[in-house]
């Protein structure tokens, strides 16, 4: 039945992304420069607003101002998409995820698969913008980006399907309705839950794994011609994804909104927020490893350890 | 105000955008001189014959036809563009008398389609179905062609590195 | 070969686990940034800044006595010097000490040089303006008259 309160939810729905959105982009670039800062003796930023807080708002003020370049060469439909395919599916992507028991903005019977589904599509904007600014630098990020899709995704699904086989859903809100009645996944999978790490640092292009942007090797990667506002849609979108990861990791392996104490949303944050802290870690801990050993990395650990992880827990799920 | 014909005008505002979108995306992908716009016009059928799916009922079938063929397949085909020398600035090549064939086929194609649809009963619109059948079907009754398919792929990928192997070696 | 594959991950991972010990541990203590201007950091001992003349403590002139060997050891020309002889007084004292700032490499060879330890580094770090002018021909006798003034005009 269609009626005002529907339509007021999904309006409400539409509402919450959006400002989930917005704010966590404005409070992660702020968090990550004050973590950067101070694992390297720095203080990061201080002077805008309360100990920095409004860095960001500030940044991007400047960014909307810019101008926007289109390089003479490019492809203009194709270069104006890039950063739209982007950023458009992890606001898609967020739609599925609960923050509670109550507080999802549209449950669906599939919303893991929808989930990985539209992952994907940001590989397809990354490759979009390197393939329409017709630079060099933009083109070999794109292809590294497609290399490295291929090196992560499978050993990513497999260390997921041993979840859906424990929780038998997939269902992101049964998955976290499973976890009540016996314990977090993370127990059940510690192997999982560590490439499930690996694979969405890959995922989201973070340093260790940030080849499709190496700003050291190829000037930007894949947004070197990119300015003002369209570079801002891709640090948005990289930043959105990053939630929506750090979001589902904490629902397959950490029990979701569960938690004593705080309401659920609270204990959701909490863990996204740890997650996406852990990324920050890895970013400014590691160093970039090389393409090559990346995508050996992927086909010759990942993928064989993830694929015994998922053998061993179908074949002791069907022995009991 | 009538919430239920609200909701049925979007409903077919977005359905009529999405056939548009994928008429669009097959000219492009069929007509483009350059060869990455008919990738995106690729994509684009692709991803909007995954929201046909969605508005028909079928939620699963339009996730797995974004996670198949826009995530797996467009991106290997994109792989192979981005690893080819020119991406088609000179413009491909009019087929010529060849071109005759492919009208007959996609006729032929249609037609039997629709003469397969003739008998079946309309509805009005659709409702969702139950997909876990799908599952059961796949591991039951068609488990053989499932693996032969399988194996098909394993072979493909066998083959394309011992190809590879070979001309490393040469 | 299984071994050493197994062994490769775990070396592997405690490597990394403590990379990611050592950066936590940082993330906790105080960072050395020195919130410039709001705080200054301490000068070190050995600082050089530009090149000033040293006054007497009796008398509050300079100590220099324009003997020219500054000049004479200045590898990039940047010193002048002229003196006269005060009425009275034994030794000359500079009428003029100029000093081309933006020449100036700092390499002290003036101050080594000088017989009666006249010159010294100052401690003023904090030069910057709009032009070069005034640094090209800075009147190091000004700050003679005012000796703890400190700034250059």
């Amino acid at each position: 039945m269609i009626t005002e309160i529907s339509i007021m939810r999904t309006l409400l729905s539409i509402l919450g992304i959006t400002l989930v959105v917005g704010v966590n982009a404005i409070f992660v670039v702020w968090f990550e420069r004050k973590v950067a800062g101070h694992m390297q003796y720095r203080l990061g930023p201080t002077e805008v607003g309360p100990a920095g807080l409004l860095q960001t708002v500030a940044d991007g003020l400047k960014l909307v101002s810019k101008q926007i370049i289109f390089p003479q060469s490019a492809d203009k439909p194709i270069f104006i998409l890039a950063p739209i395919i982007c950023l458009v599916p992890v606001f898609i992507a967020l739609l599925p995820v609960p923050f509670s028991a109550t507080w999802q903005a549209h449950e669906l019977d599939m919303g893991l698969l929808l989930v990985i589904a539209l992952g994907l599509l940001n590989t397809l904007g990354i490759l979009l913008a390197g393939w329409g600014c017709d630079n060099k630098y933009a083109l070999l990020g794109a292809s590294r980006a497609v290399a490295q899709i291929l090196a992560y995704k499978i050993p990513l699904l497999l260390c997921i399907l041993p979840i859906i086989l424990l929780a038998g859903t997939f269902s992101l809100r049964e998955i976290v309705l499973v976890q009540e009645q016996s314990t977090w996944f993370a127990l059940y999978q510690p192997v999982g839950f560590l490439i499930y790490l690996i694979a969405i640092t890959l995922e989201t292009n973070r340093s260790p794994f940030d080849f499709a942007e190496a700003e050291s090797e190829l000037v930007a990667g894949f947004h070197t011609e990119y300015s003002g506002m369209m570079f801002s849609l891709f640090f948005l979108a990289e930043y959105t994804y990053m939630l929506v990861a750090s979001a589902i990791a904490s629902i397959l392996f950490l029990g979701g909104w569960l938690g004593p104490f705080f309401p659920g949303p609270v204990w959701m944050l909490i863990k996204i927020y740890f997650f996406l802290f852990l990324m920050m870690w890895f970013r400014w801990t590691f160093p970039r490893v090389r393409v090559d050993q990346m995508l050996s990395f992927g086909w010759k650990i990942l993928l064989p350890i993830s694929l015994l992880n998922f053998l061993i827990t179908a074949g002791v799920m069907a022995a009991l | 105000m009538n919430f239920e014909r609200f909701a049925l005008d979007i409903y077919a505002l977005s359905f009529t955008a999405l056939l548009v979108q994928m008429v669009v995306g097959a000219i492009l992908a069929v007509r483009s001189q350059n060869l990455v716009h008919c990738f995106i016009g690729l994509v684009m059928t692709l991803i909007s014959v995954a929201g046909l799916y969605y508005f028909l009922g079928s939620p699963l079938l339009a996730v797995m036809q974004v996670m198949i063929y826009v995530g797996a397949v467009c991106v290997a085909i994109a792989f192979g563009l981005s690893l080819t020398h020119k991406t088609g600035e000179e413009g491909l090549q009019a087929p010529g008398l060849r071109g005759i064939v492919p009208p007959f086929i996609t006729l032929a194609m249609l037609g039997s389609v629709l003469l397969g649809l003739s008998n079946r009963k309309w509805v009005g619109y659709p409702q969702k179905i139950d997909e876990s059948p799908i599952g059961q079907m796949l591991l039951g009754e068609y488990l053989l062609p499932f693996e032969v398919i399988s194996i098909l792929l394993t072979v493909a990928v066998i083959g394309a590195i011992s190809i590879a192997l070979i001309r490393r070696r040469n | 070969m299984m071994t050493s594959y197994a062994q490769d991950i775990i070396t592997g991972l405690s490597s990394l686990l403590t990379g990611m010990k050592v950066t936590i541990k940082t993330m906790f203590t105080k960072g050395h940034t020195v919130q410039w201007p709001r705080q200054t950091a301490q000068l070190p001992l050995n600082f050089r800044g530009h090149i000033r003349l040293v006054a007497n403590d009796s008398t509050g002139f300079a100590k220099c006595i324009a003997c020219g060997s500054c000049v004479r050891a200045c590898p990039s020309n940047c010193i002048e010097v002229k003196g006269e002889k005060p009425e009275g007084a034994k030794k000359k004292s500079p009428t003029l000490f100029r000093l081309d700032f933006t020449k100036c490499s700092l390499c002290g060879l003036c101050v080594e040089s000088c017989p009666v330890a006249a010159i010294t580094f100052s401690r003023d770090y904090a030069l910057a303006g709009l032009t070069s002018e005034p640094f090209a021909a800075m009147n190091l006798l000004d700050e003679v008259a005012s000796p703890f003034a400190g700034e250059e005009q």
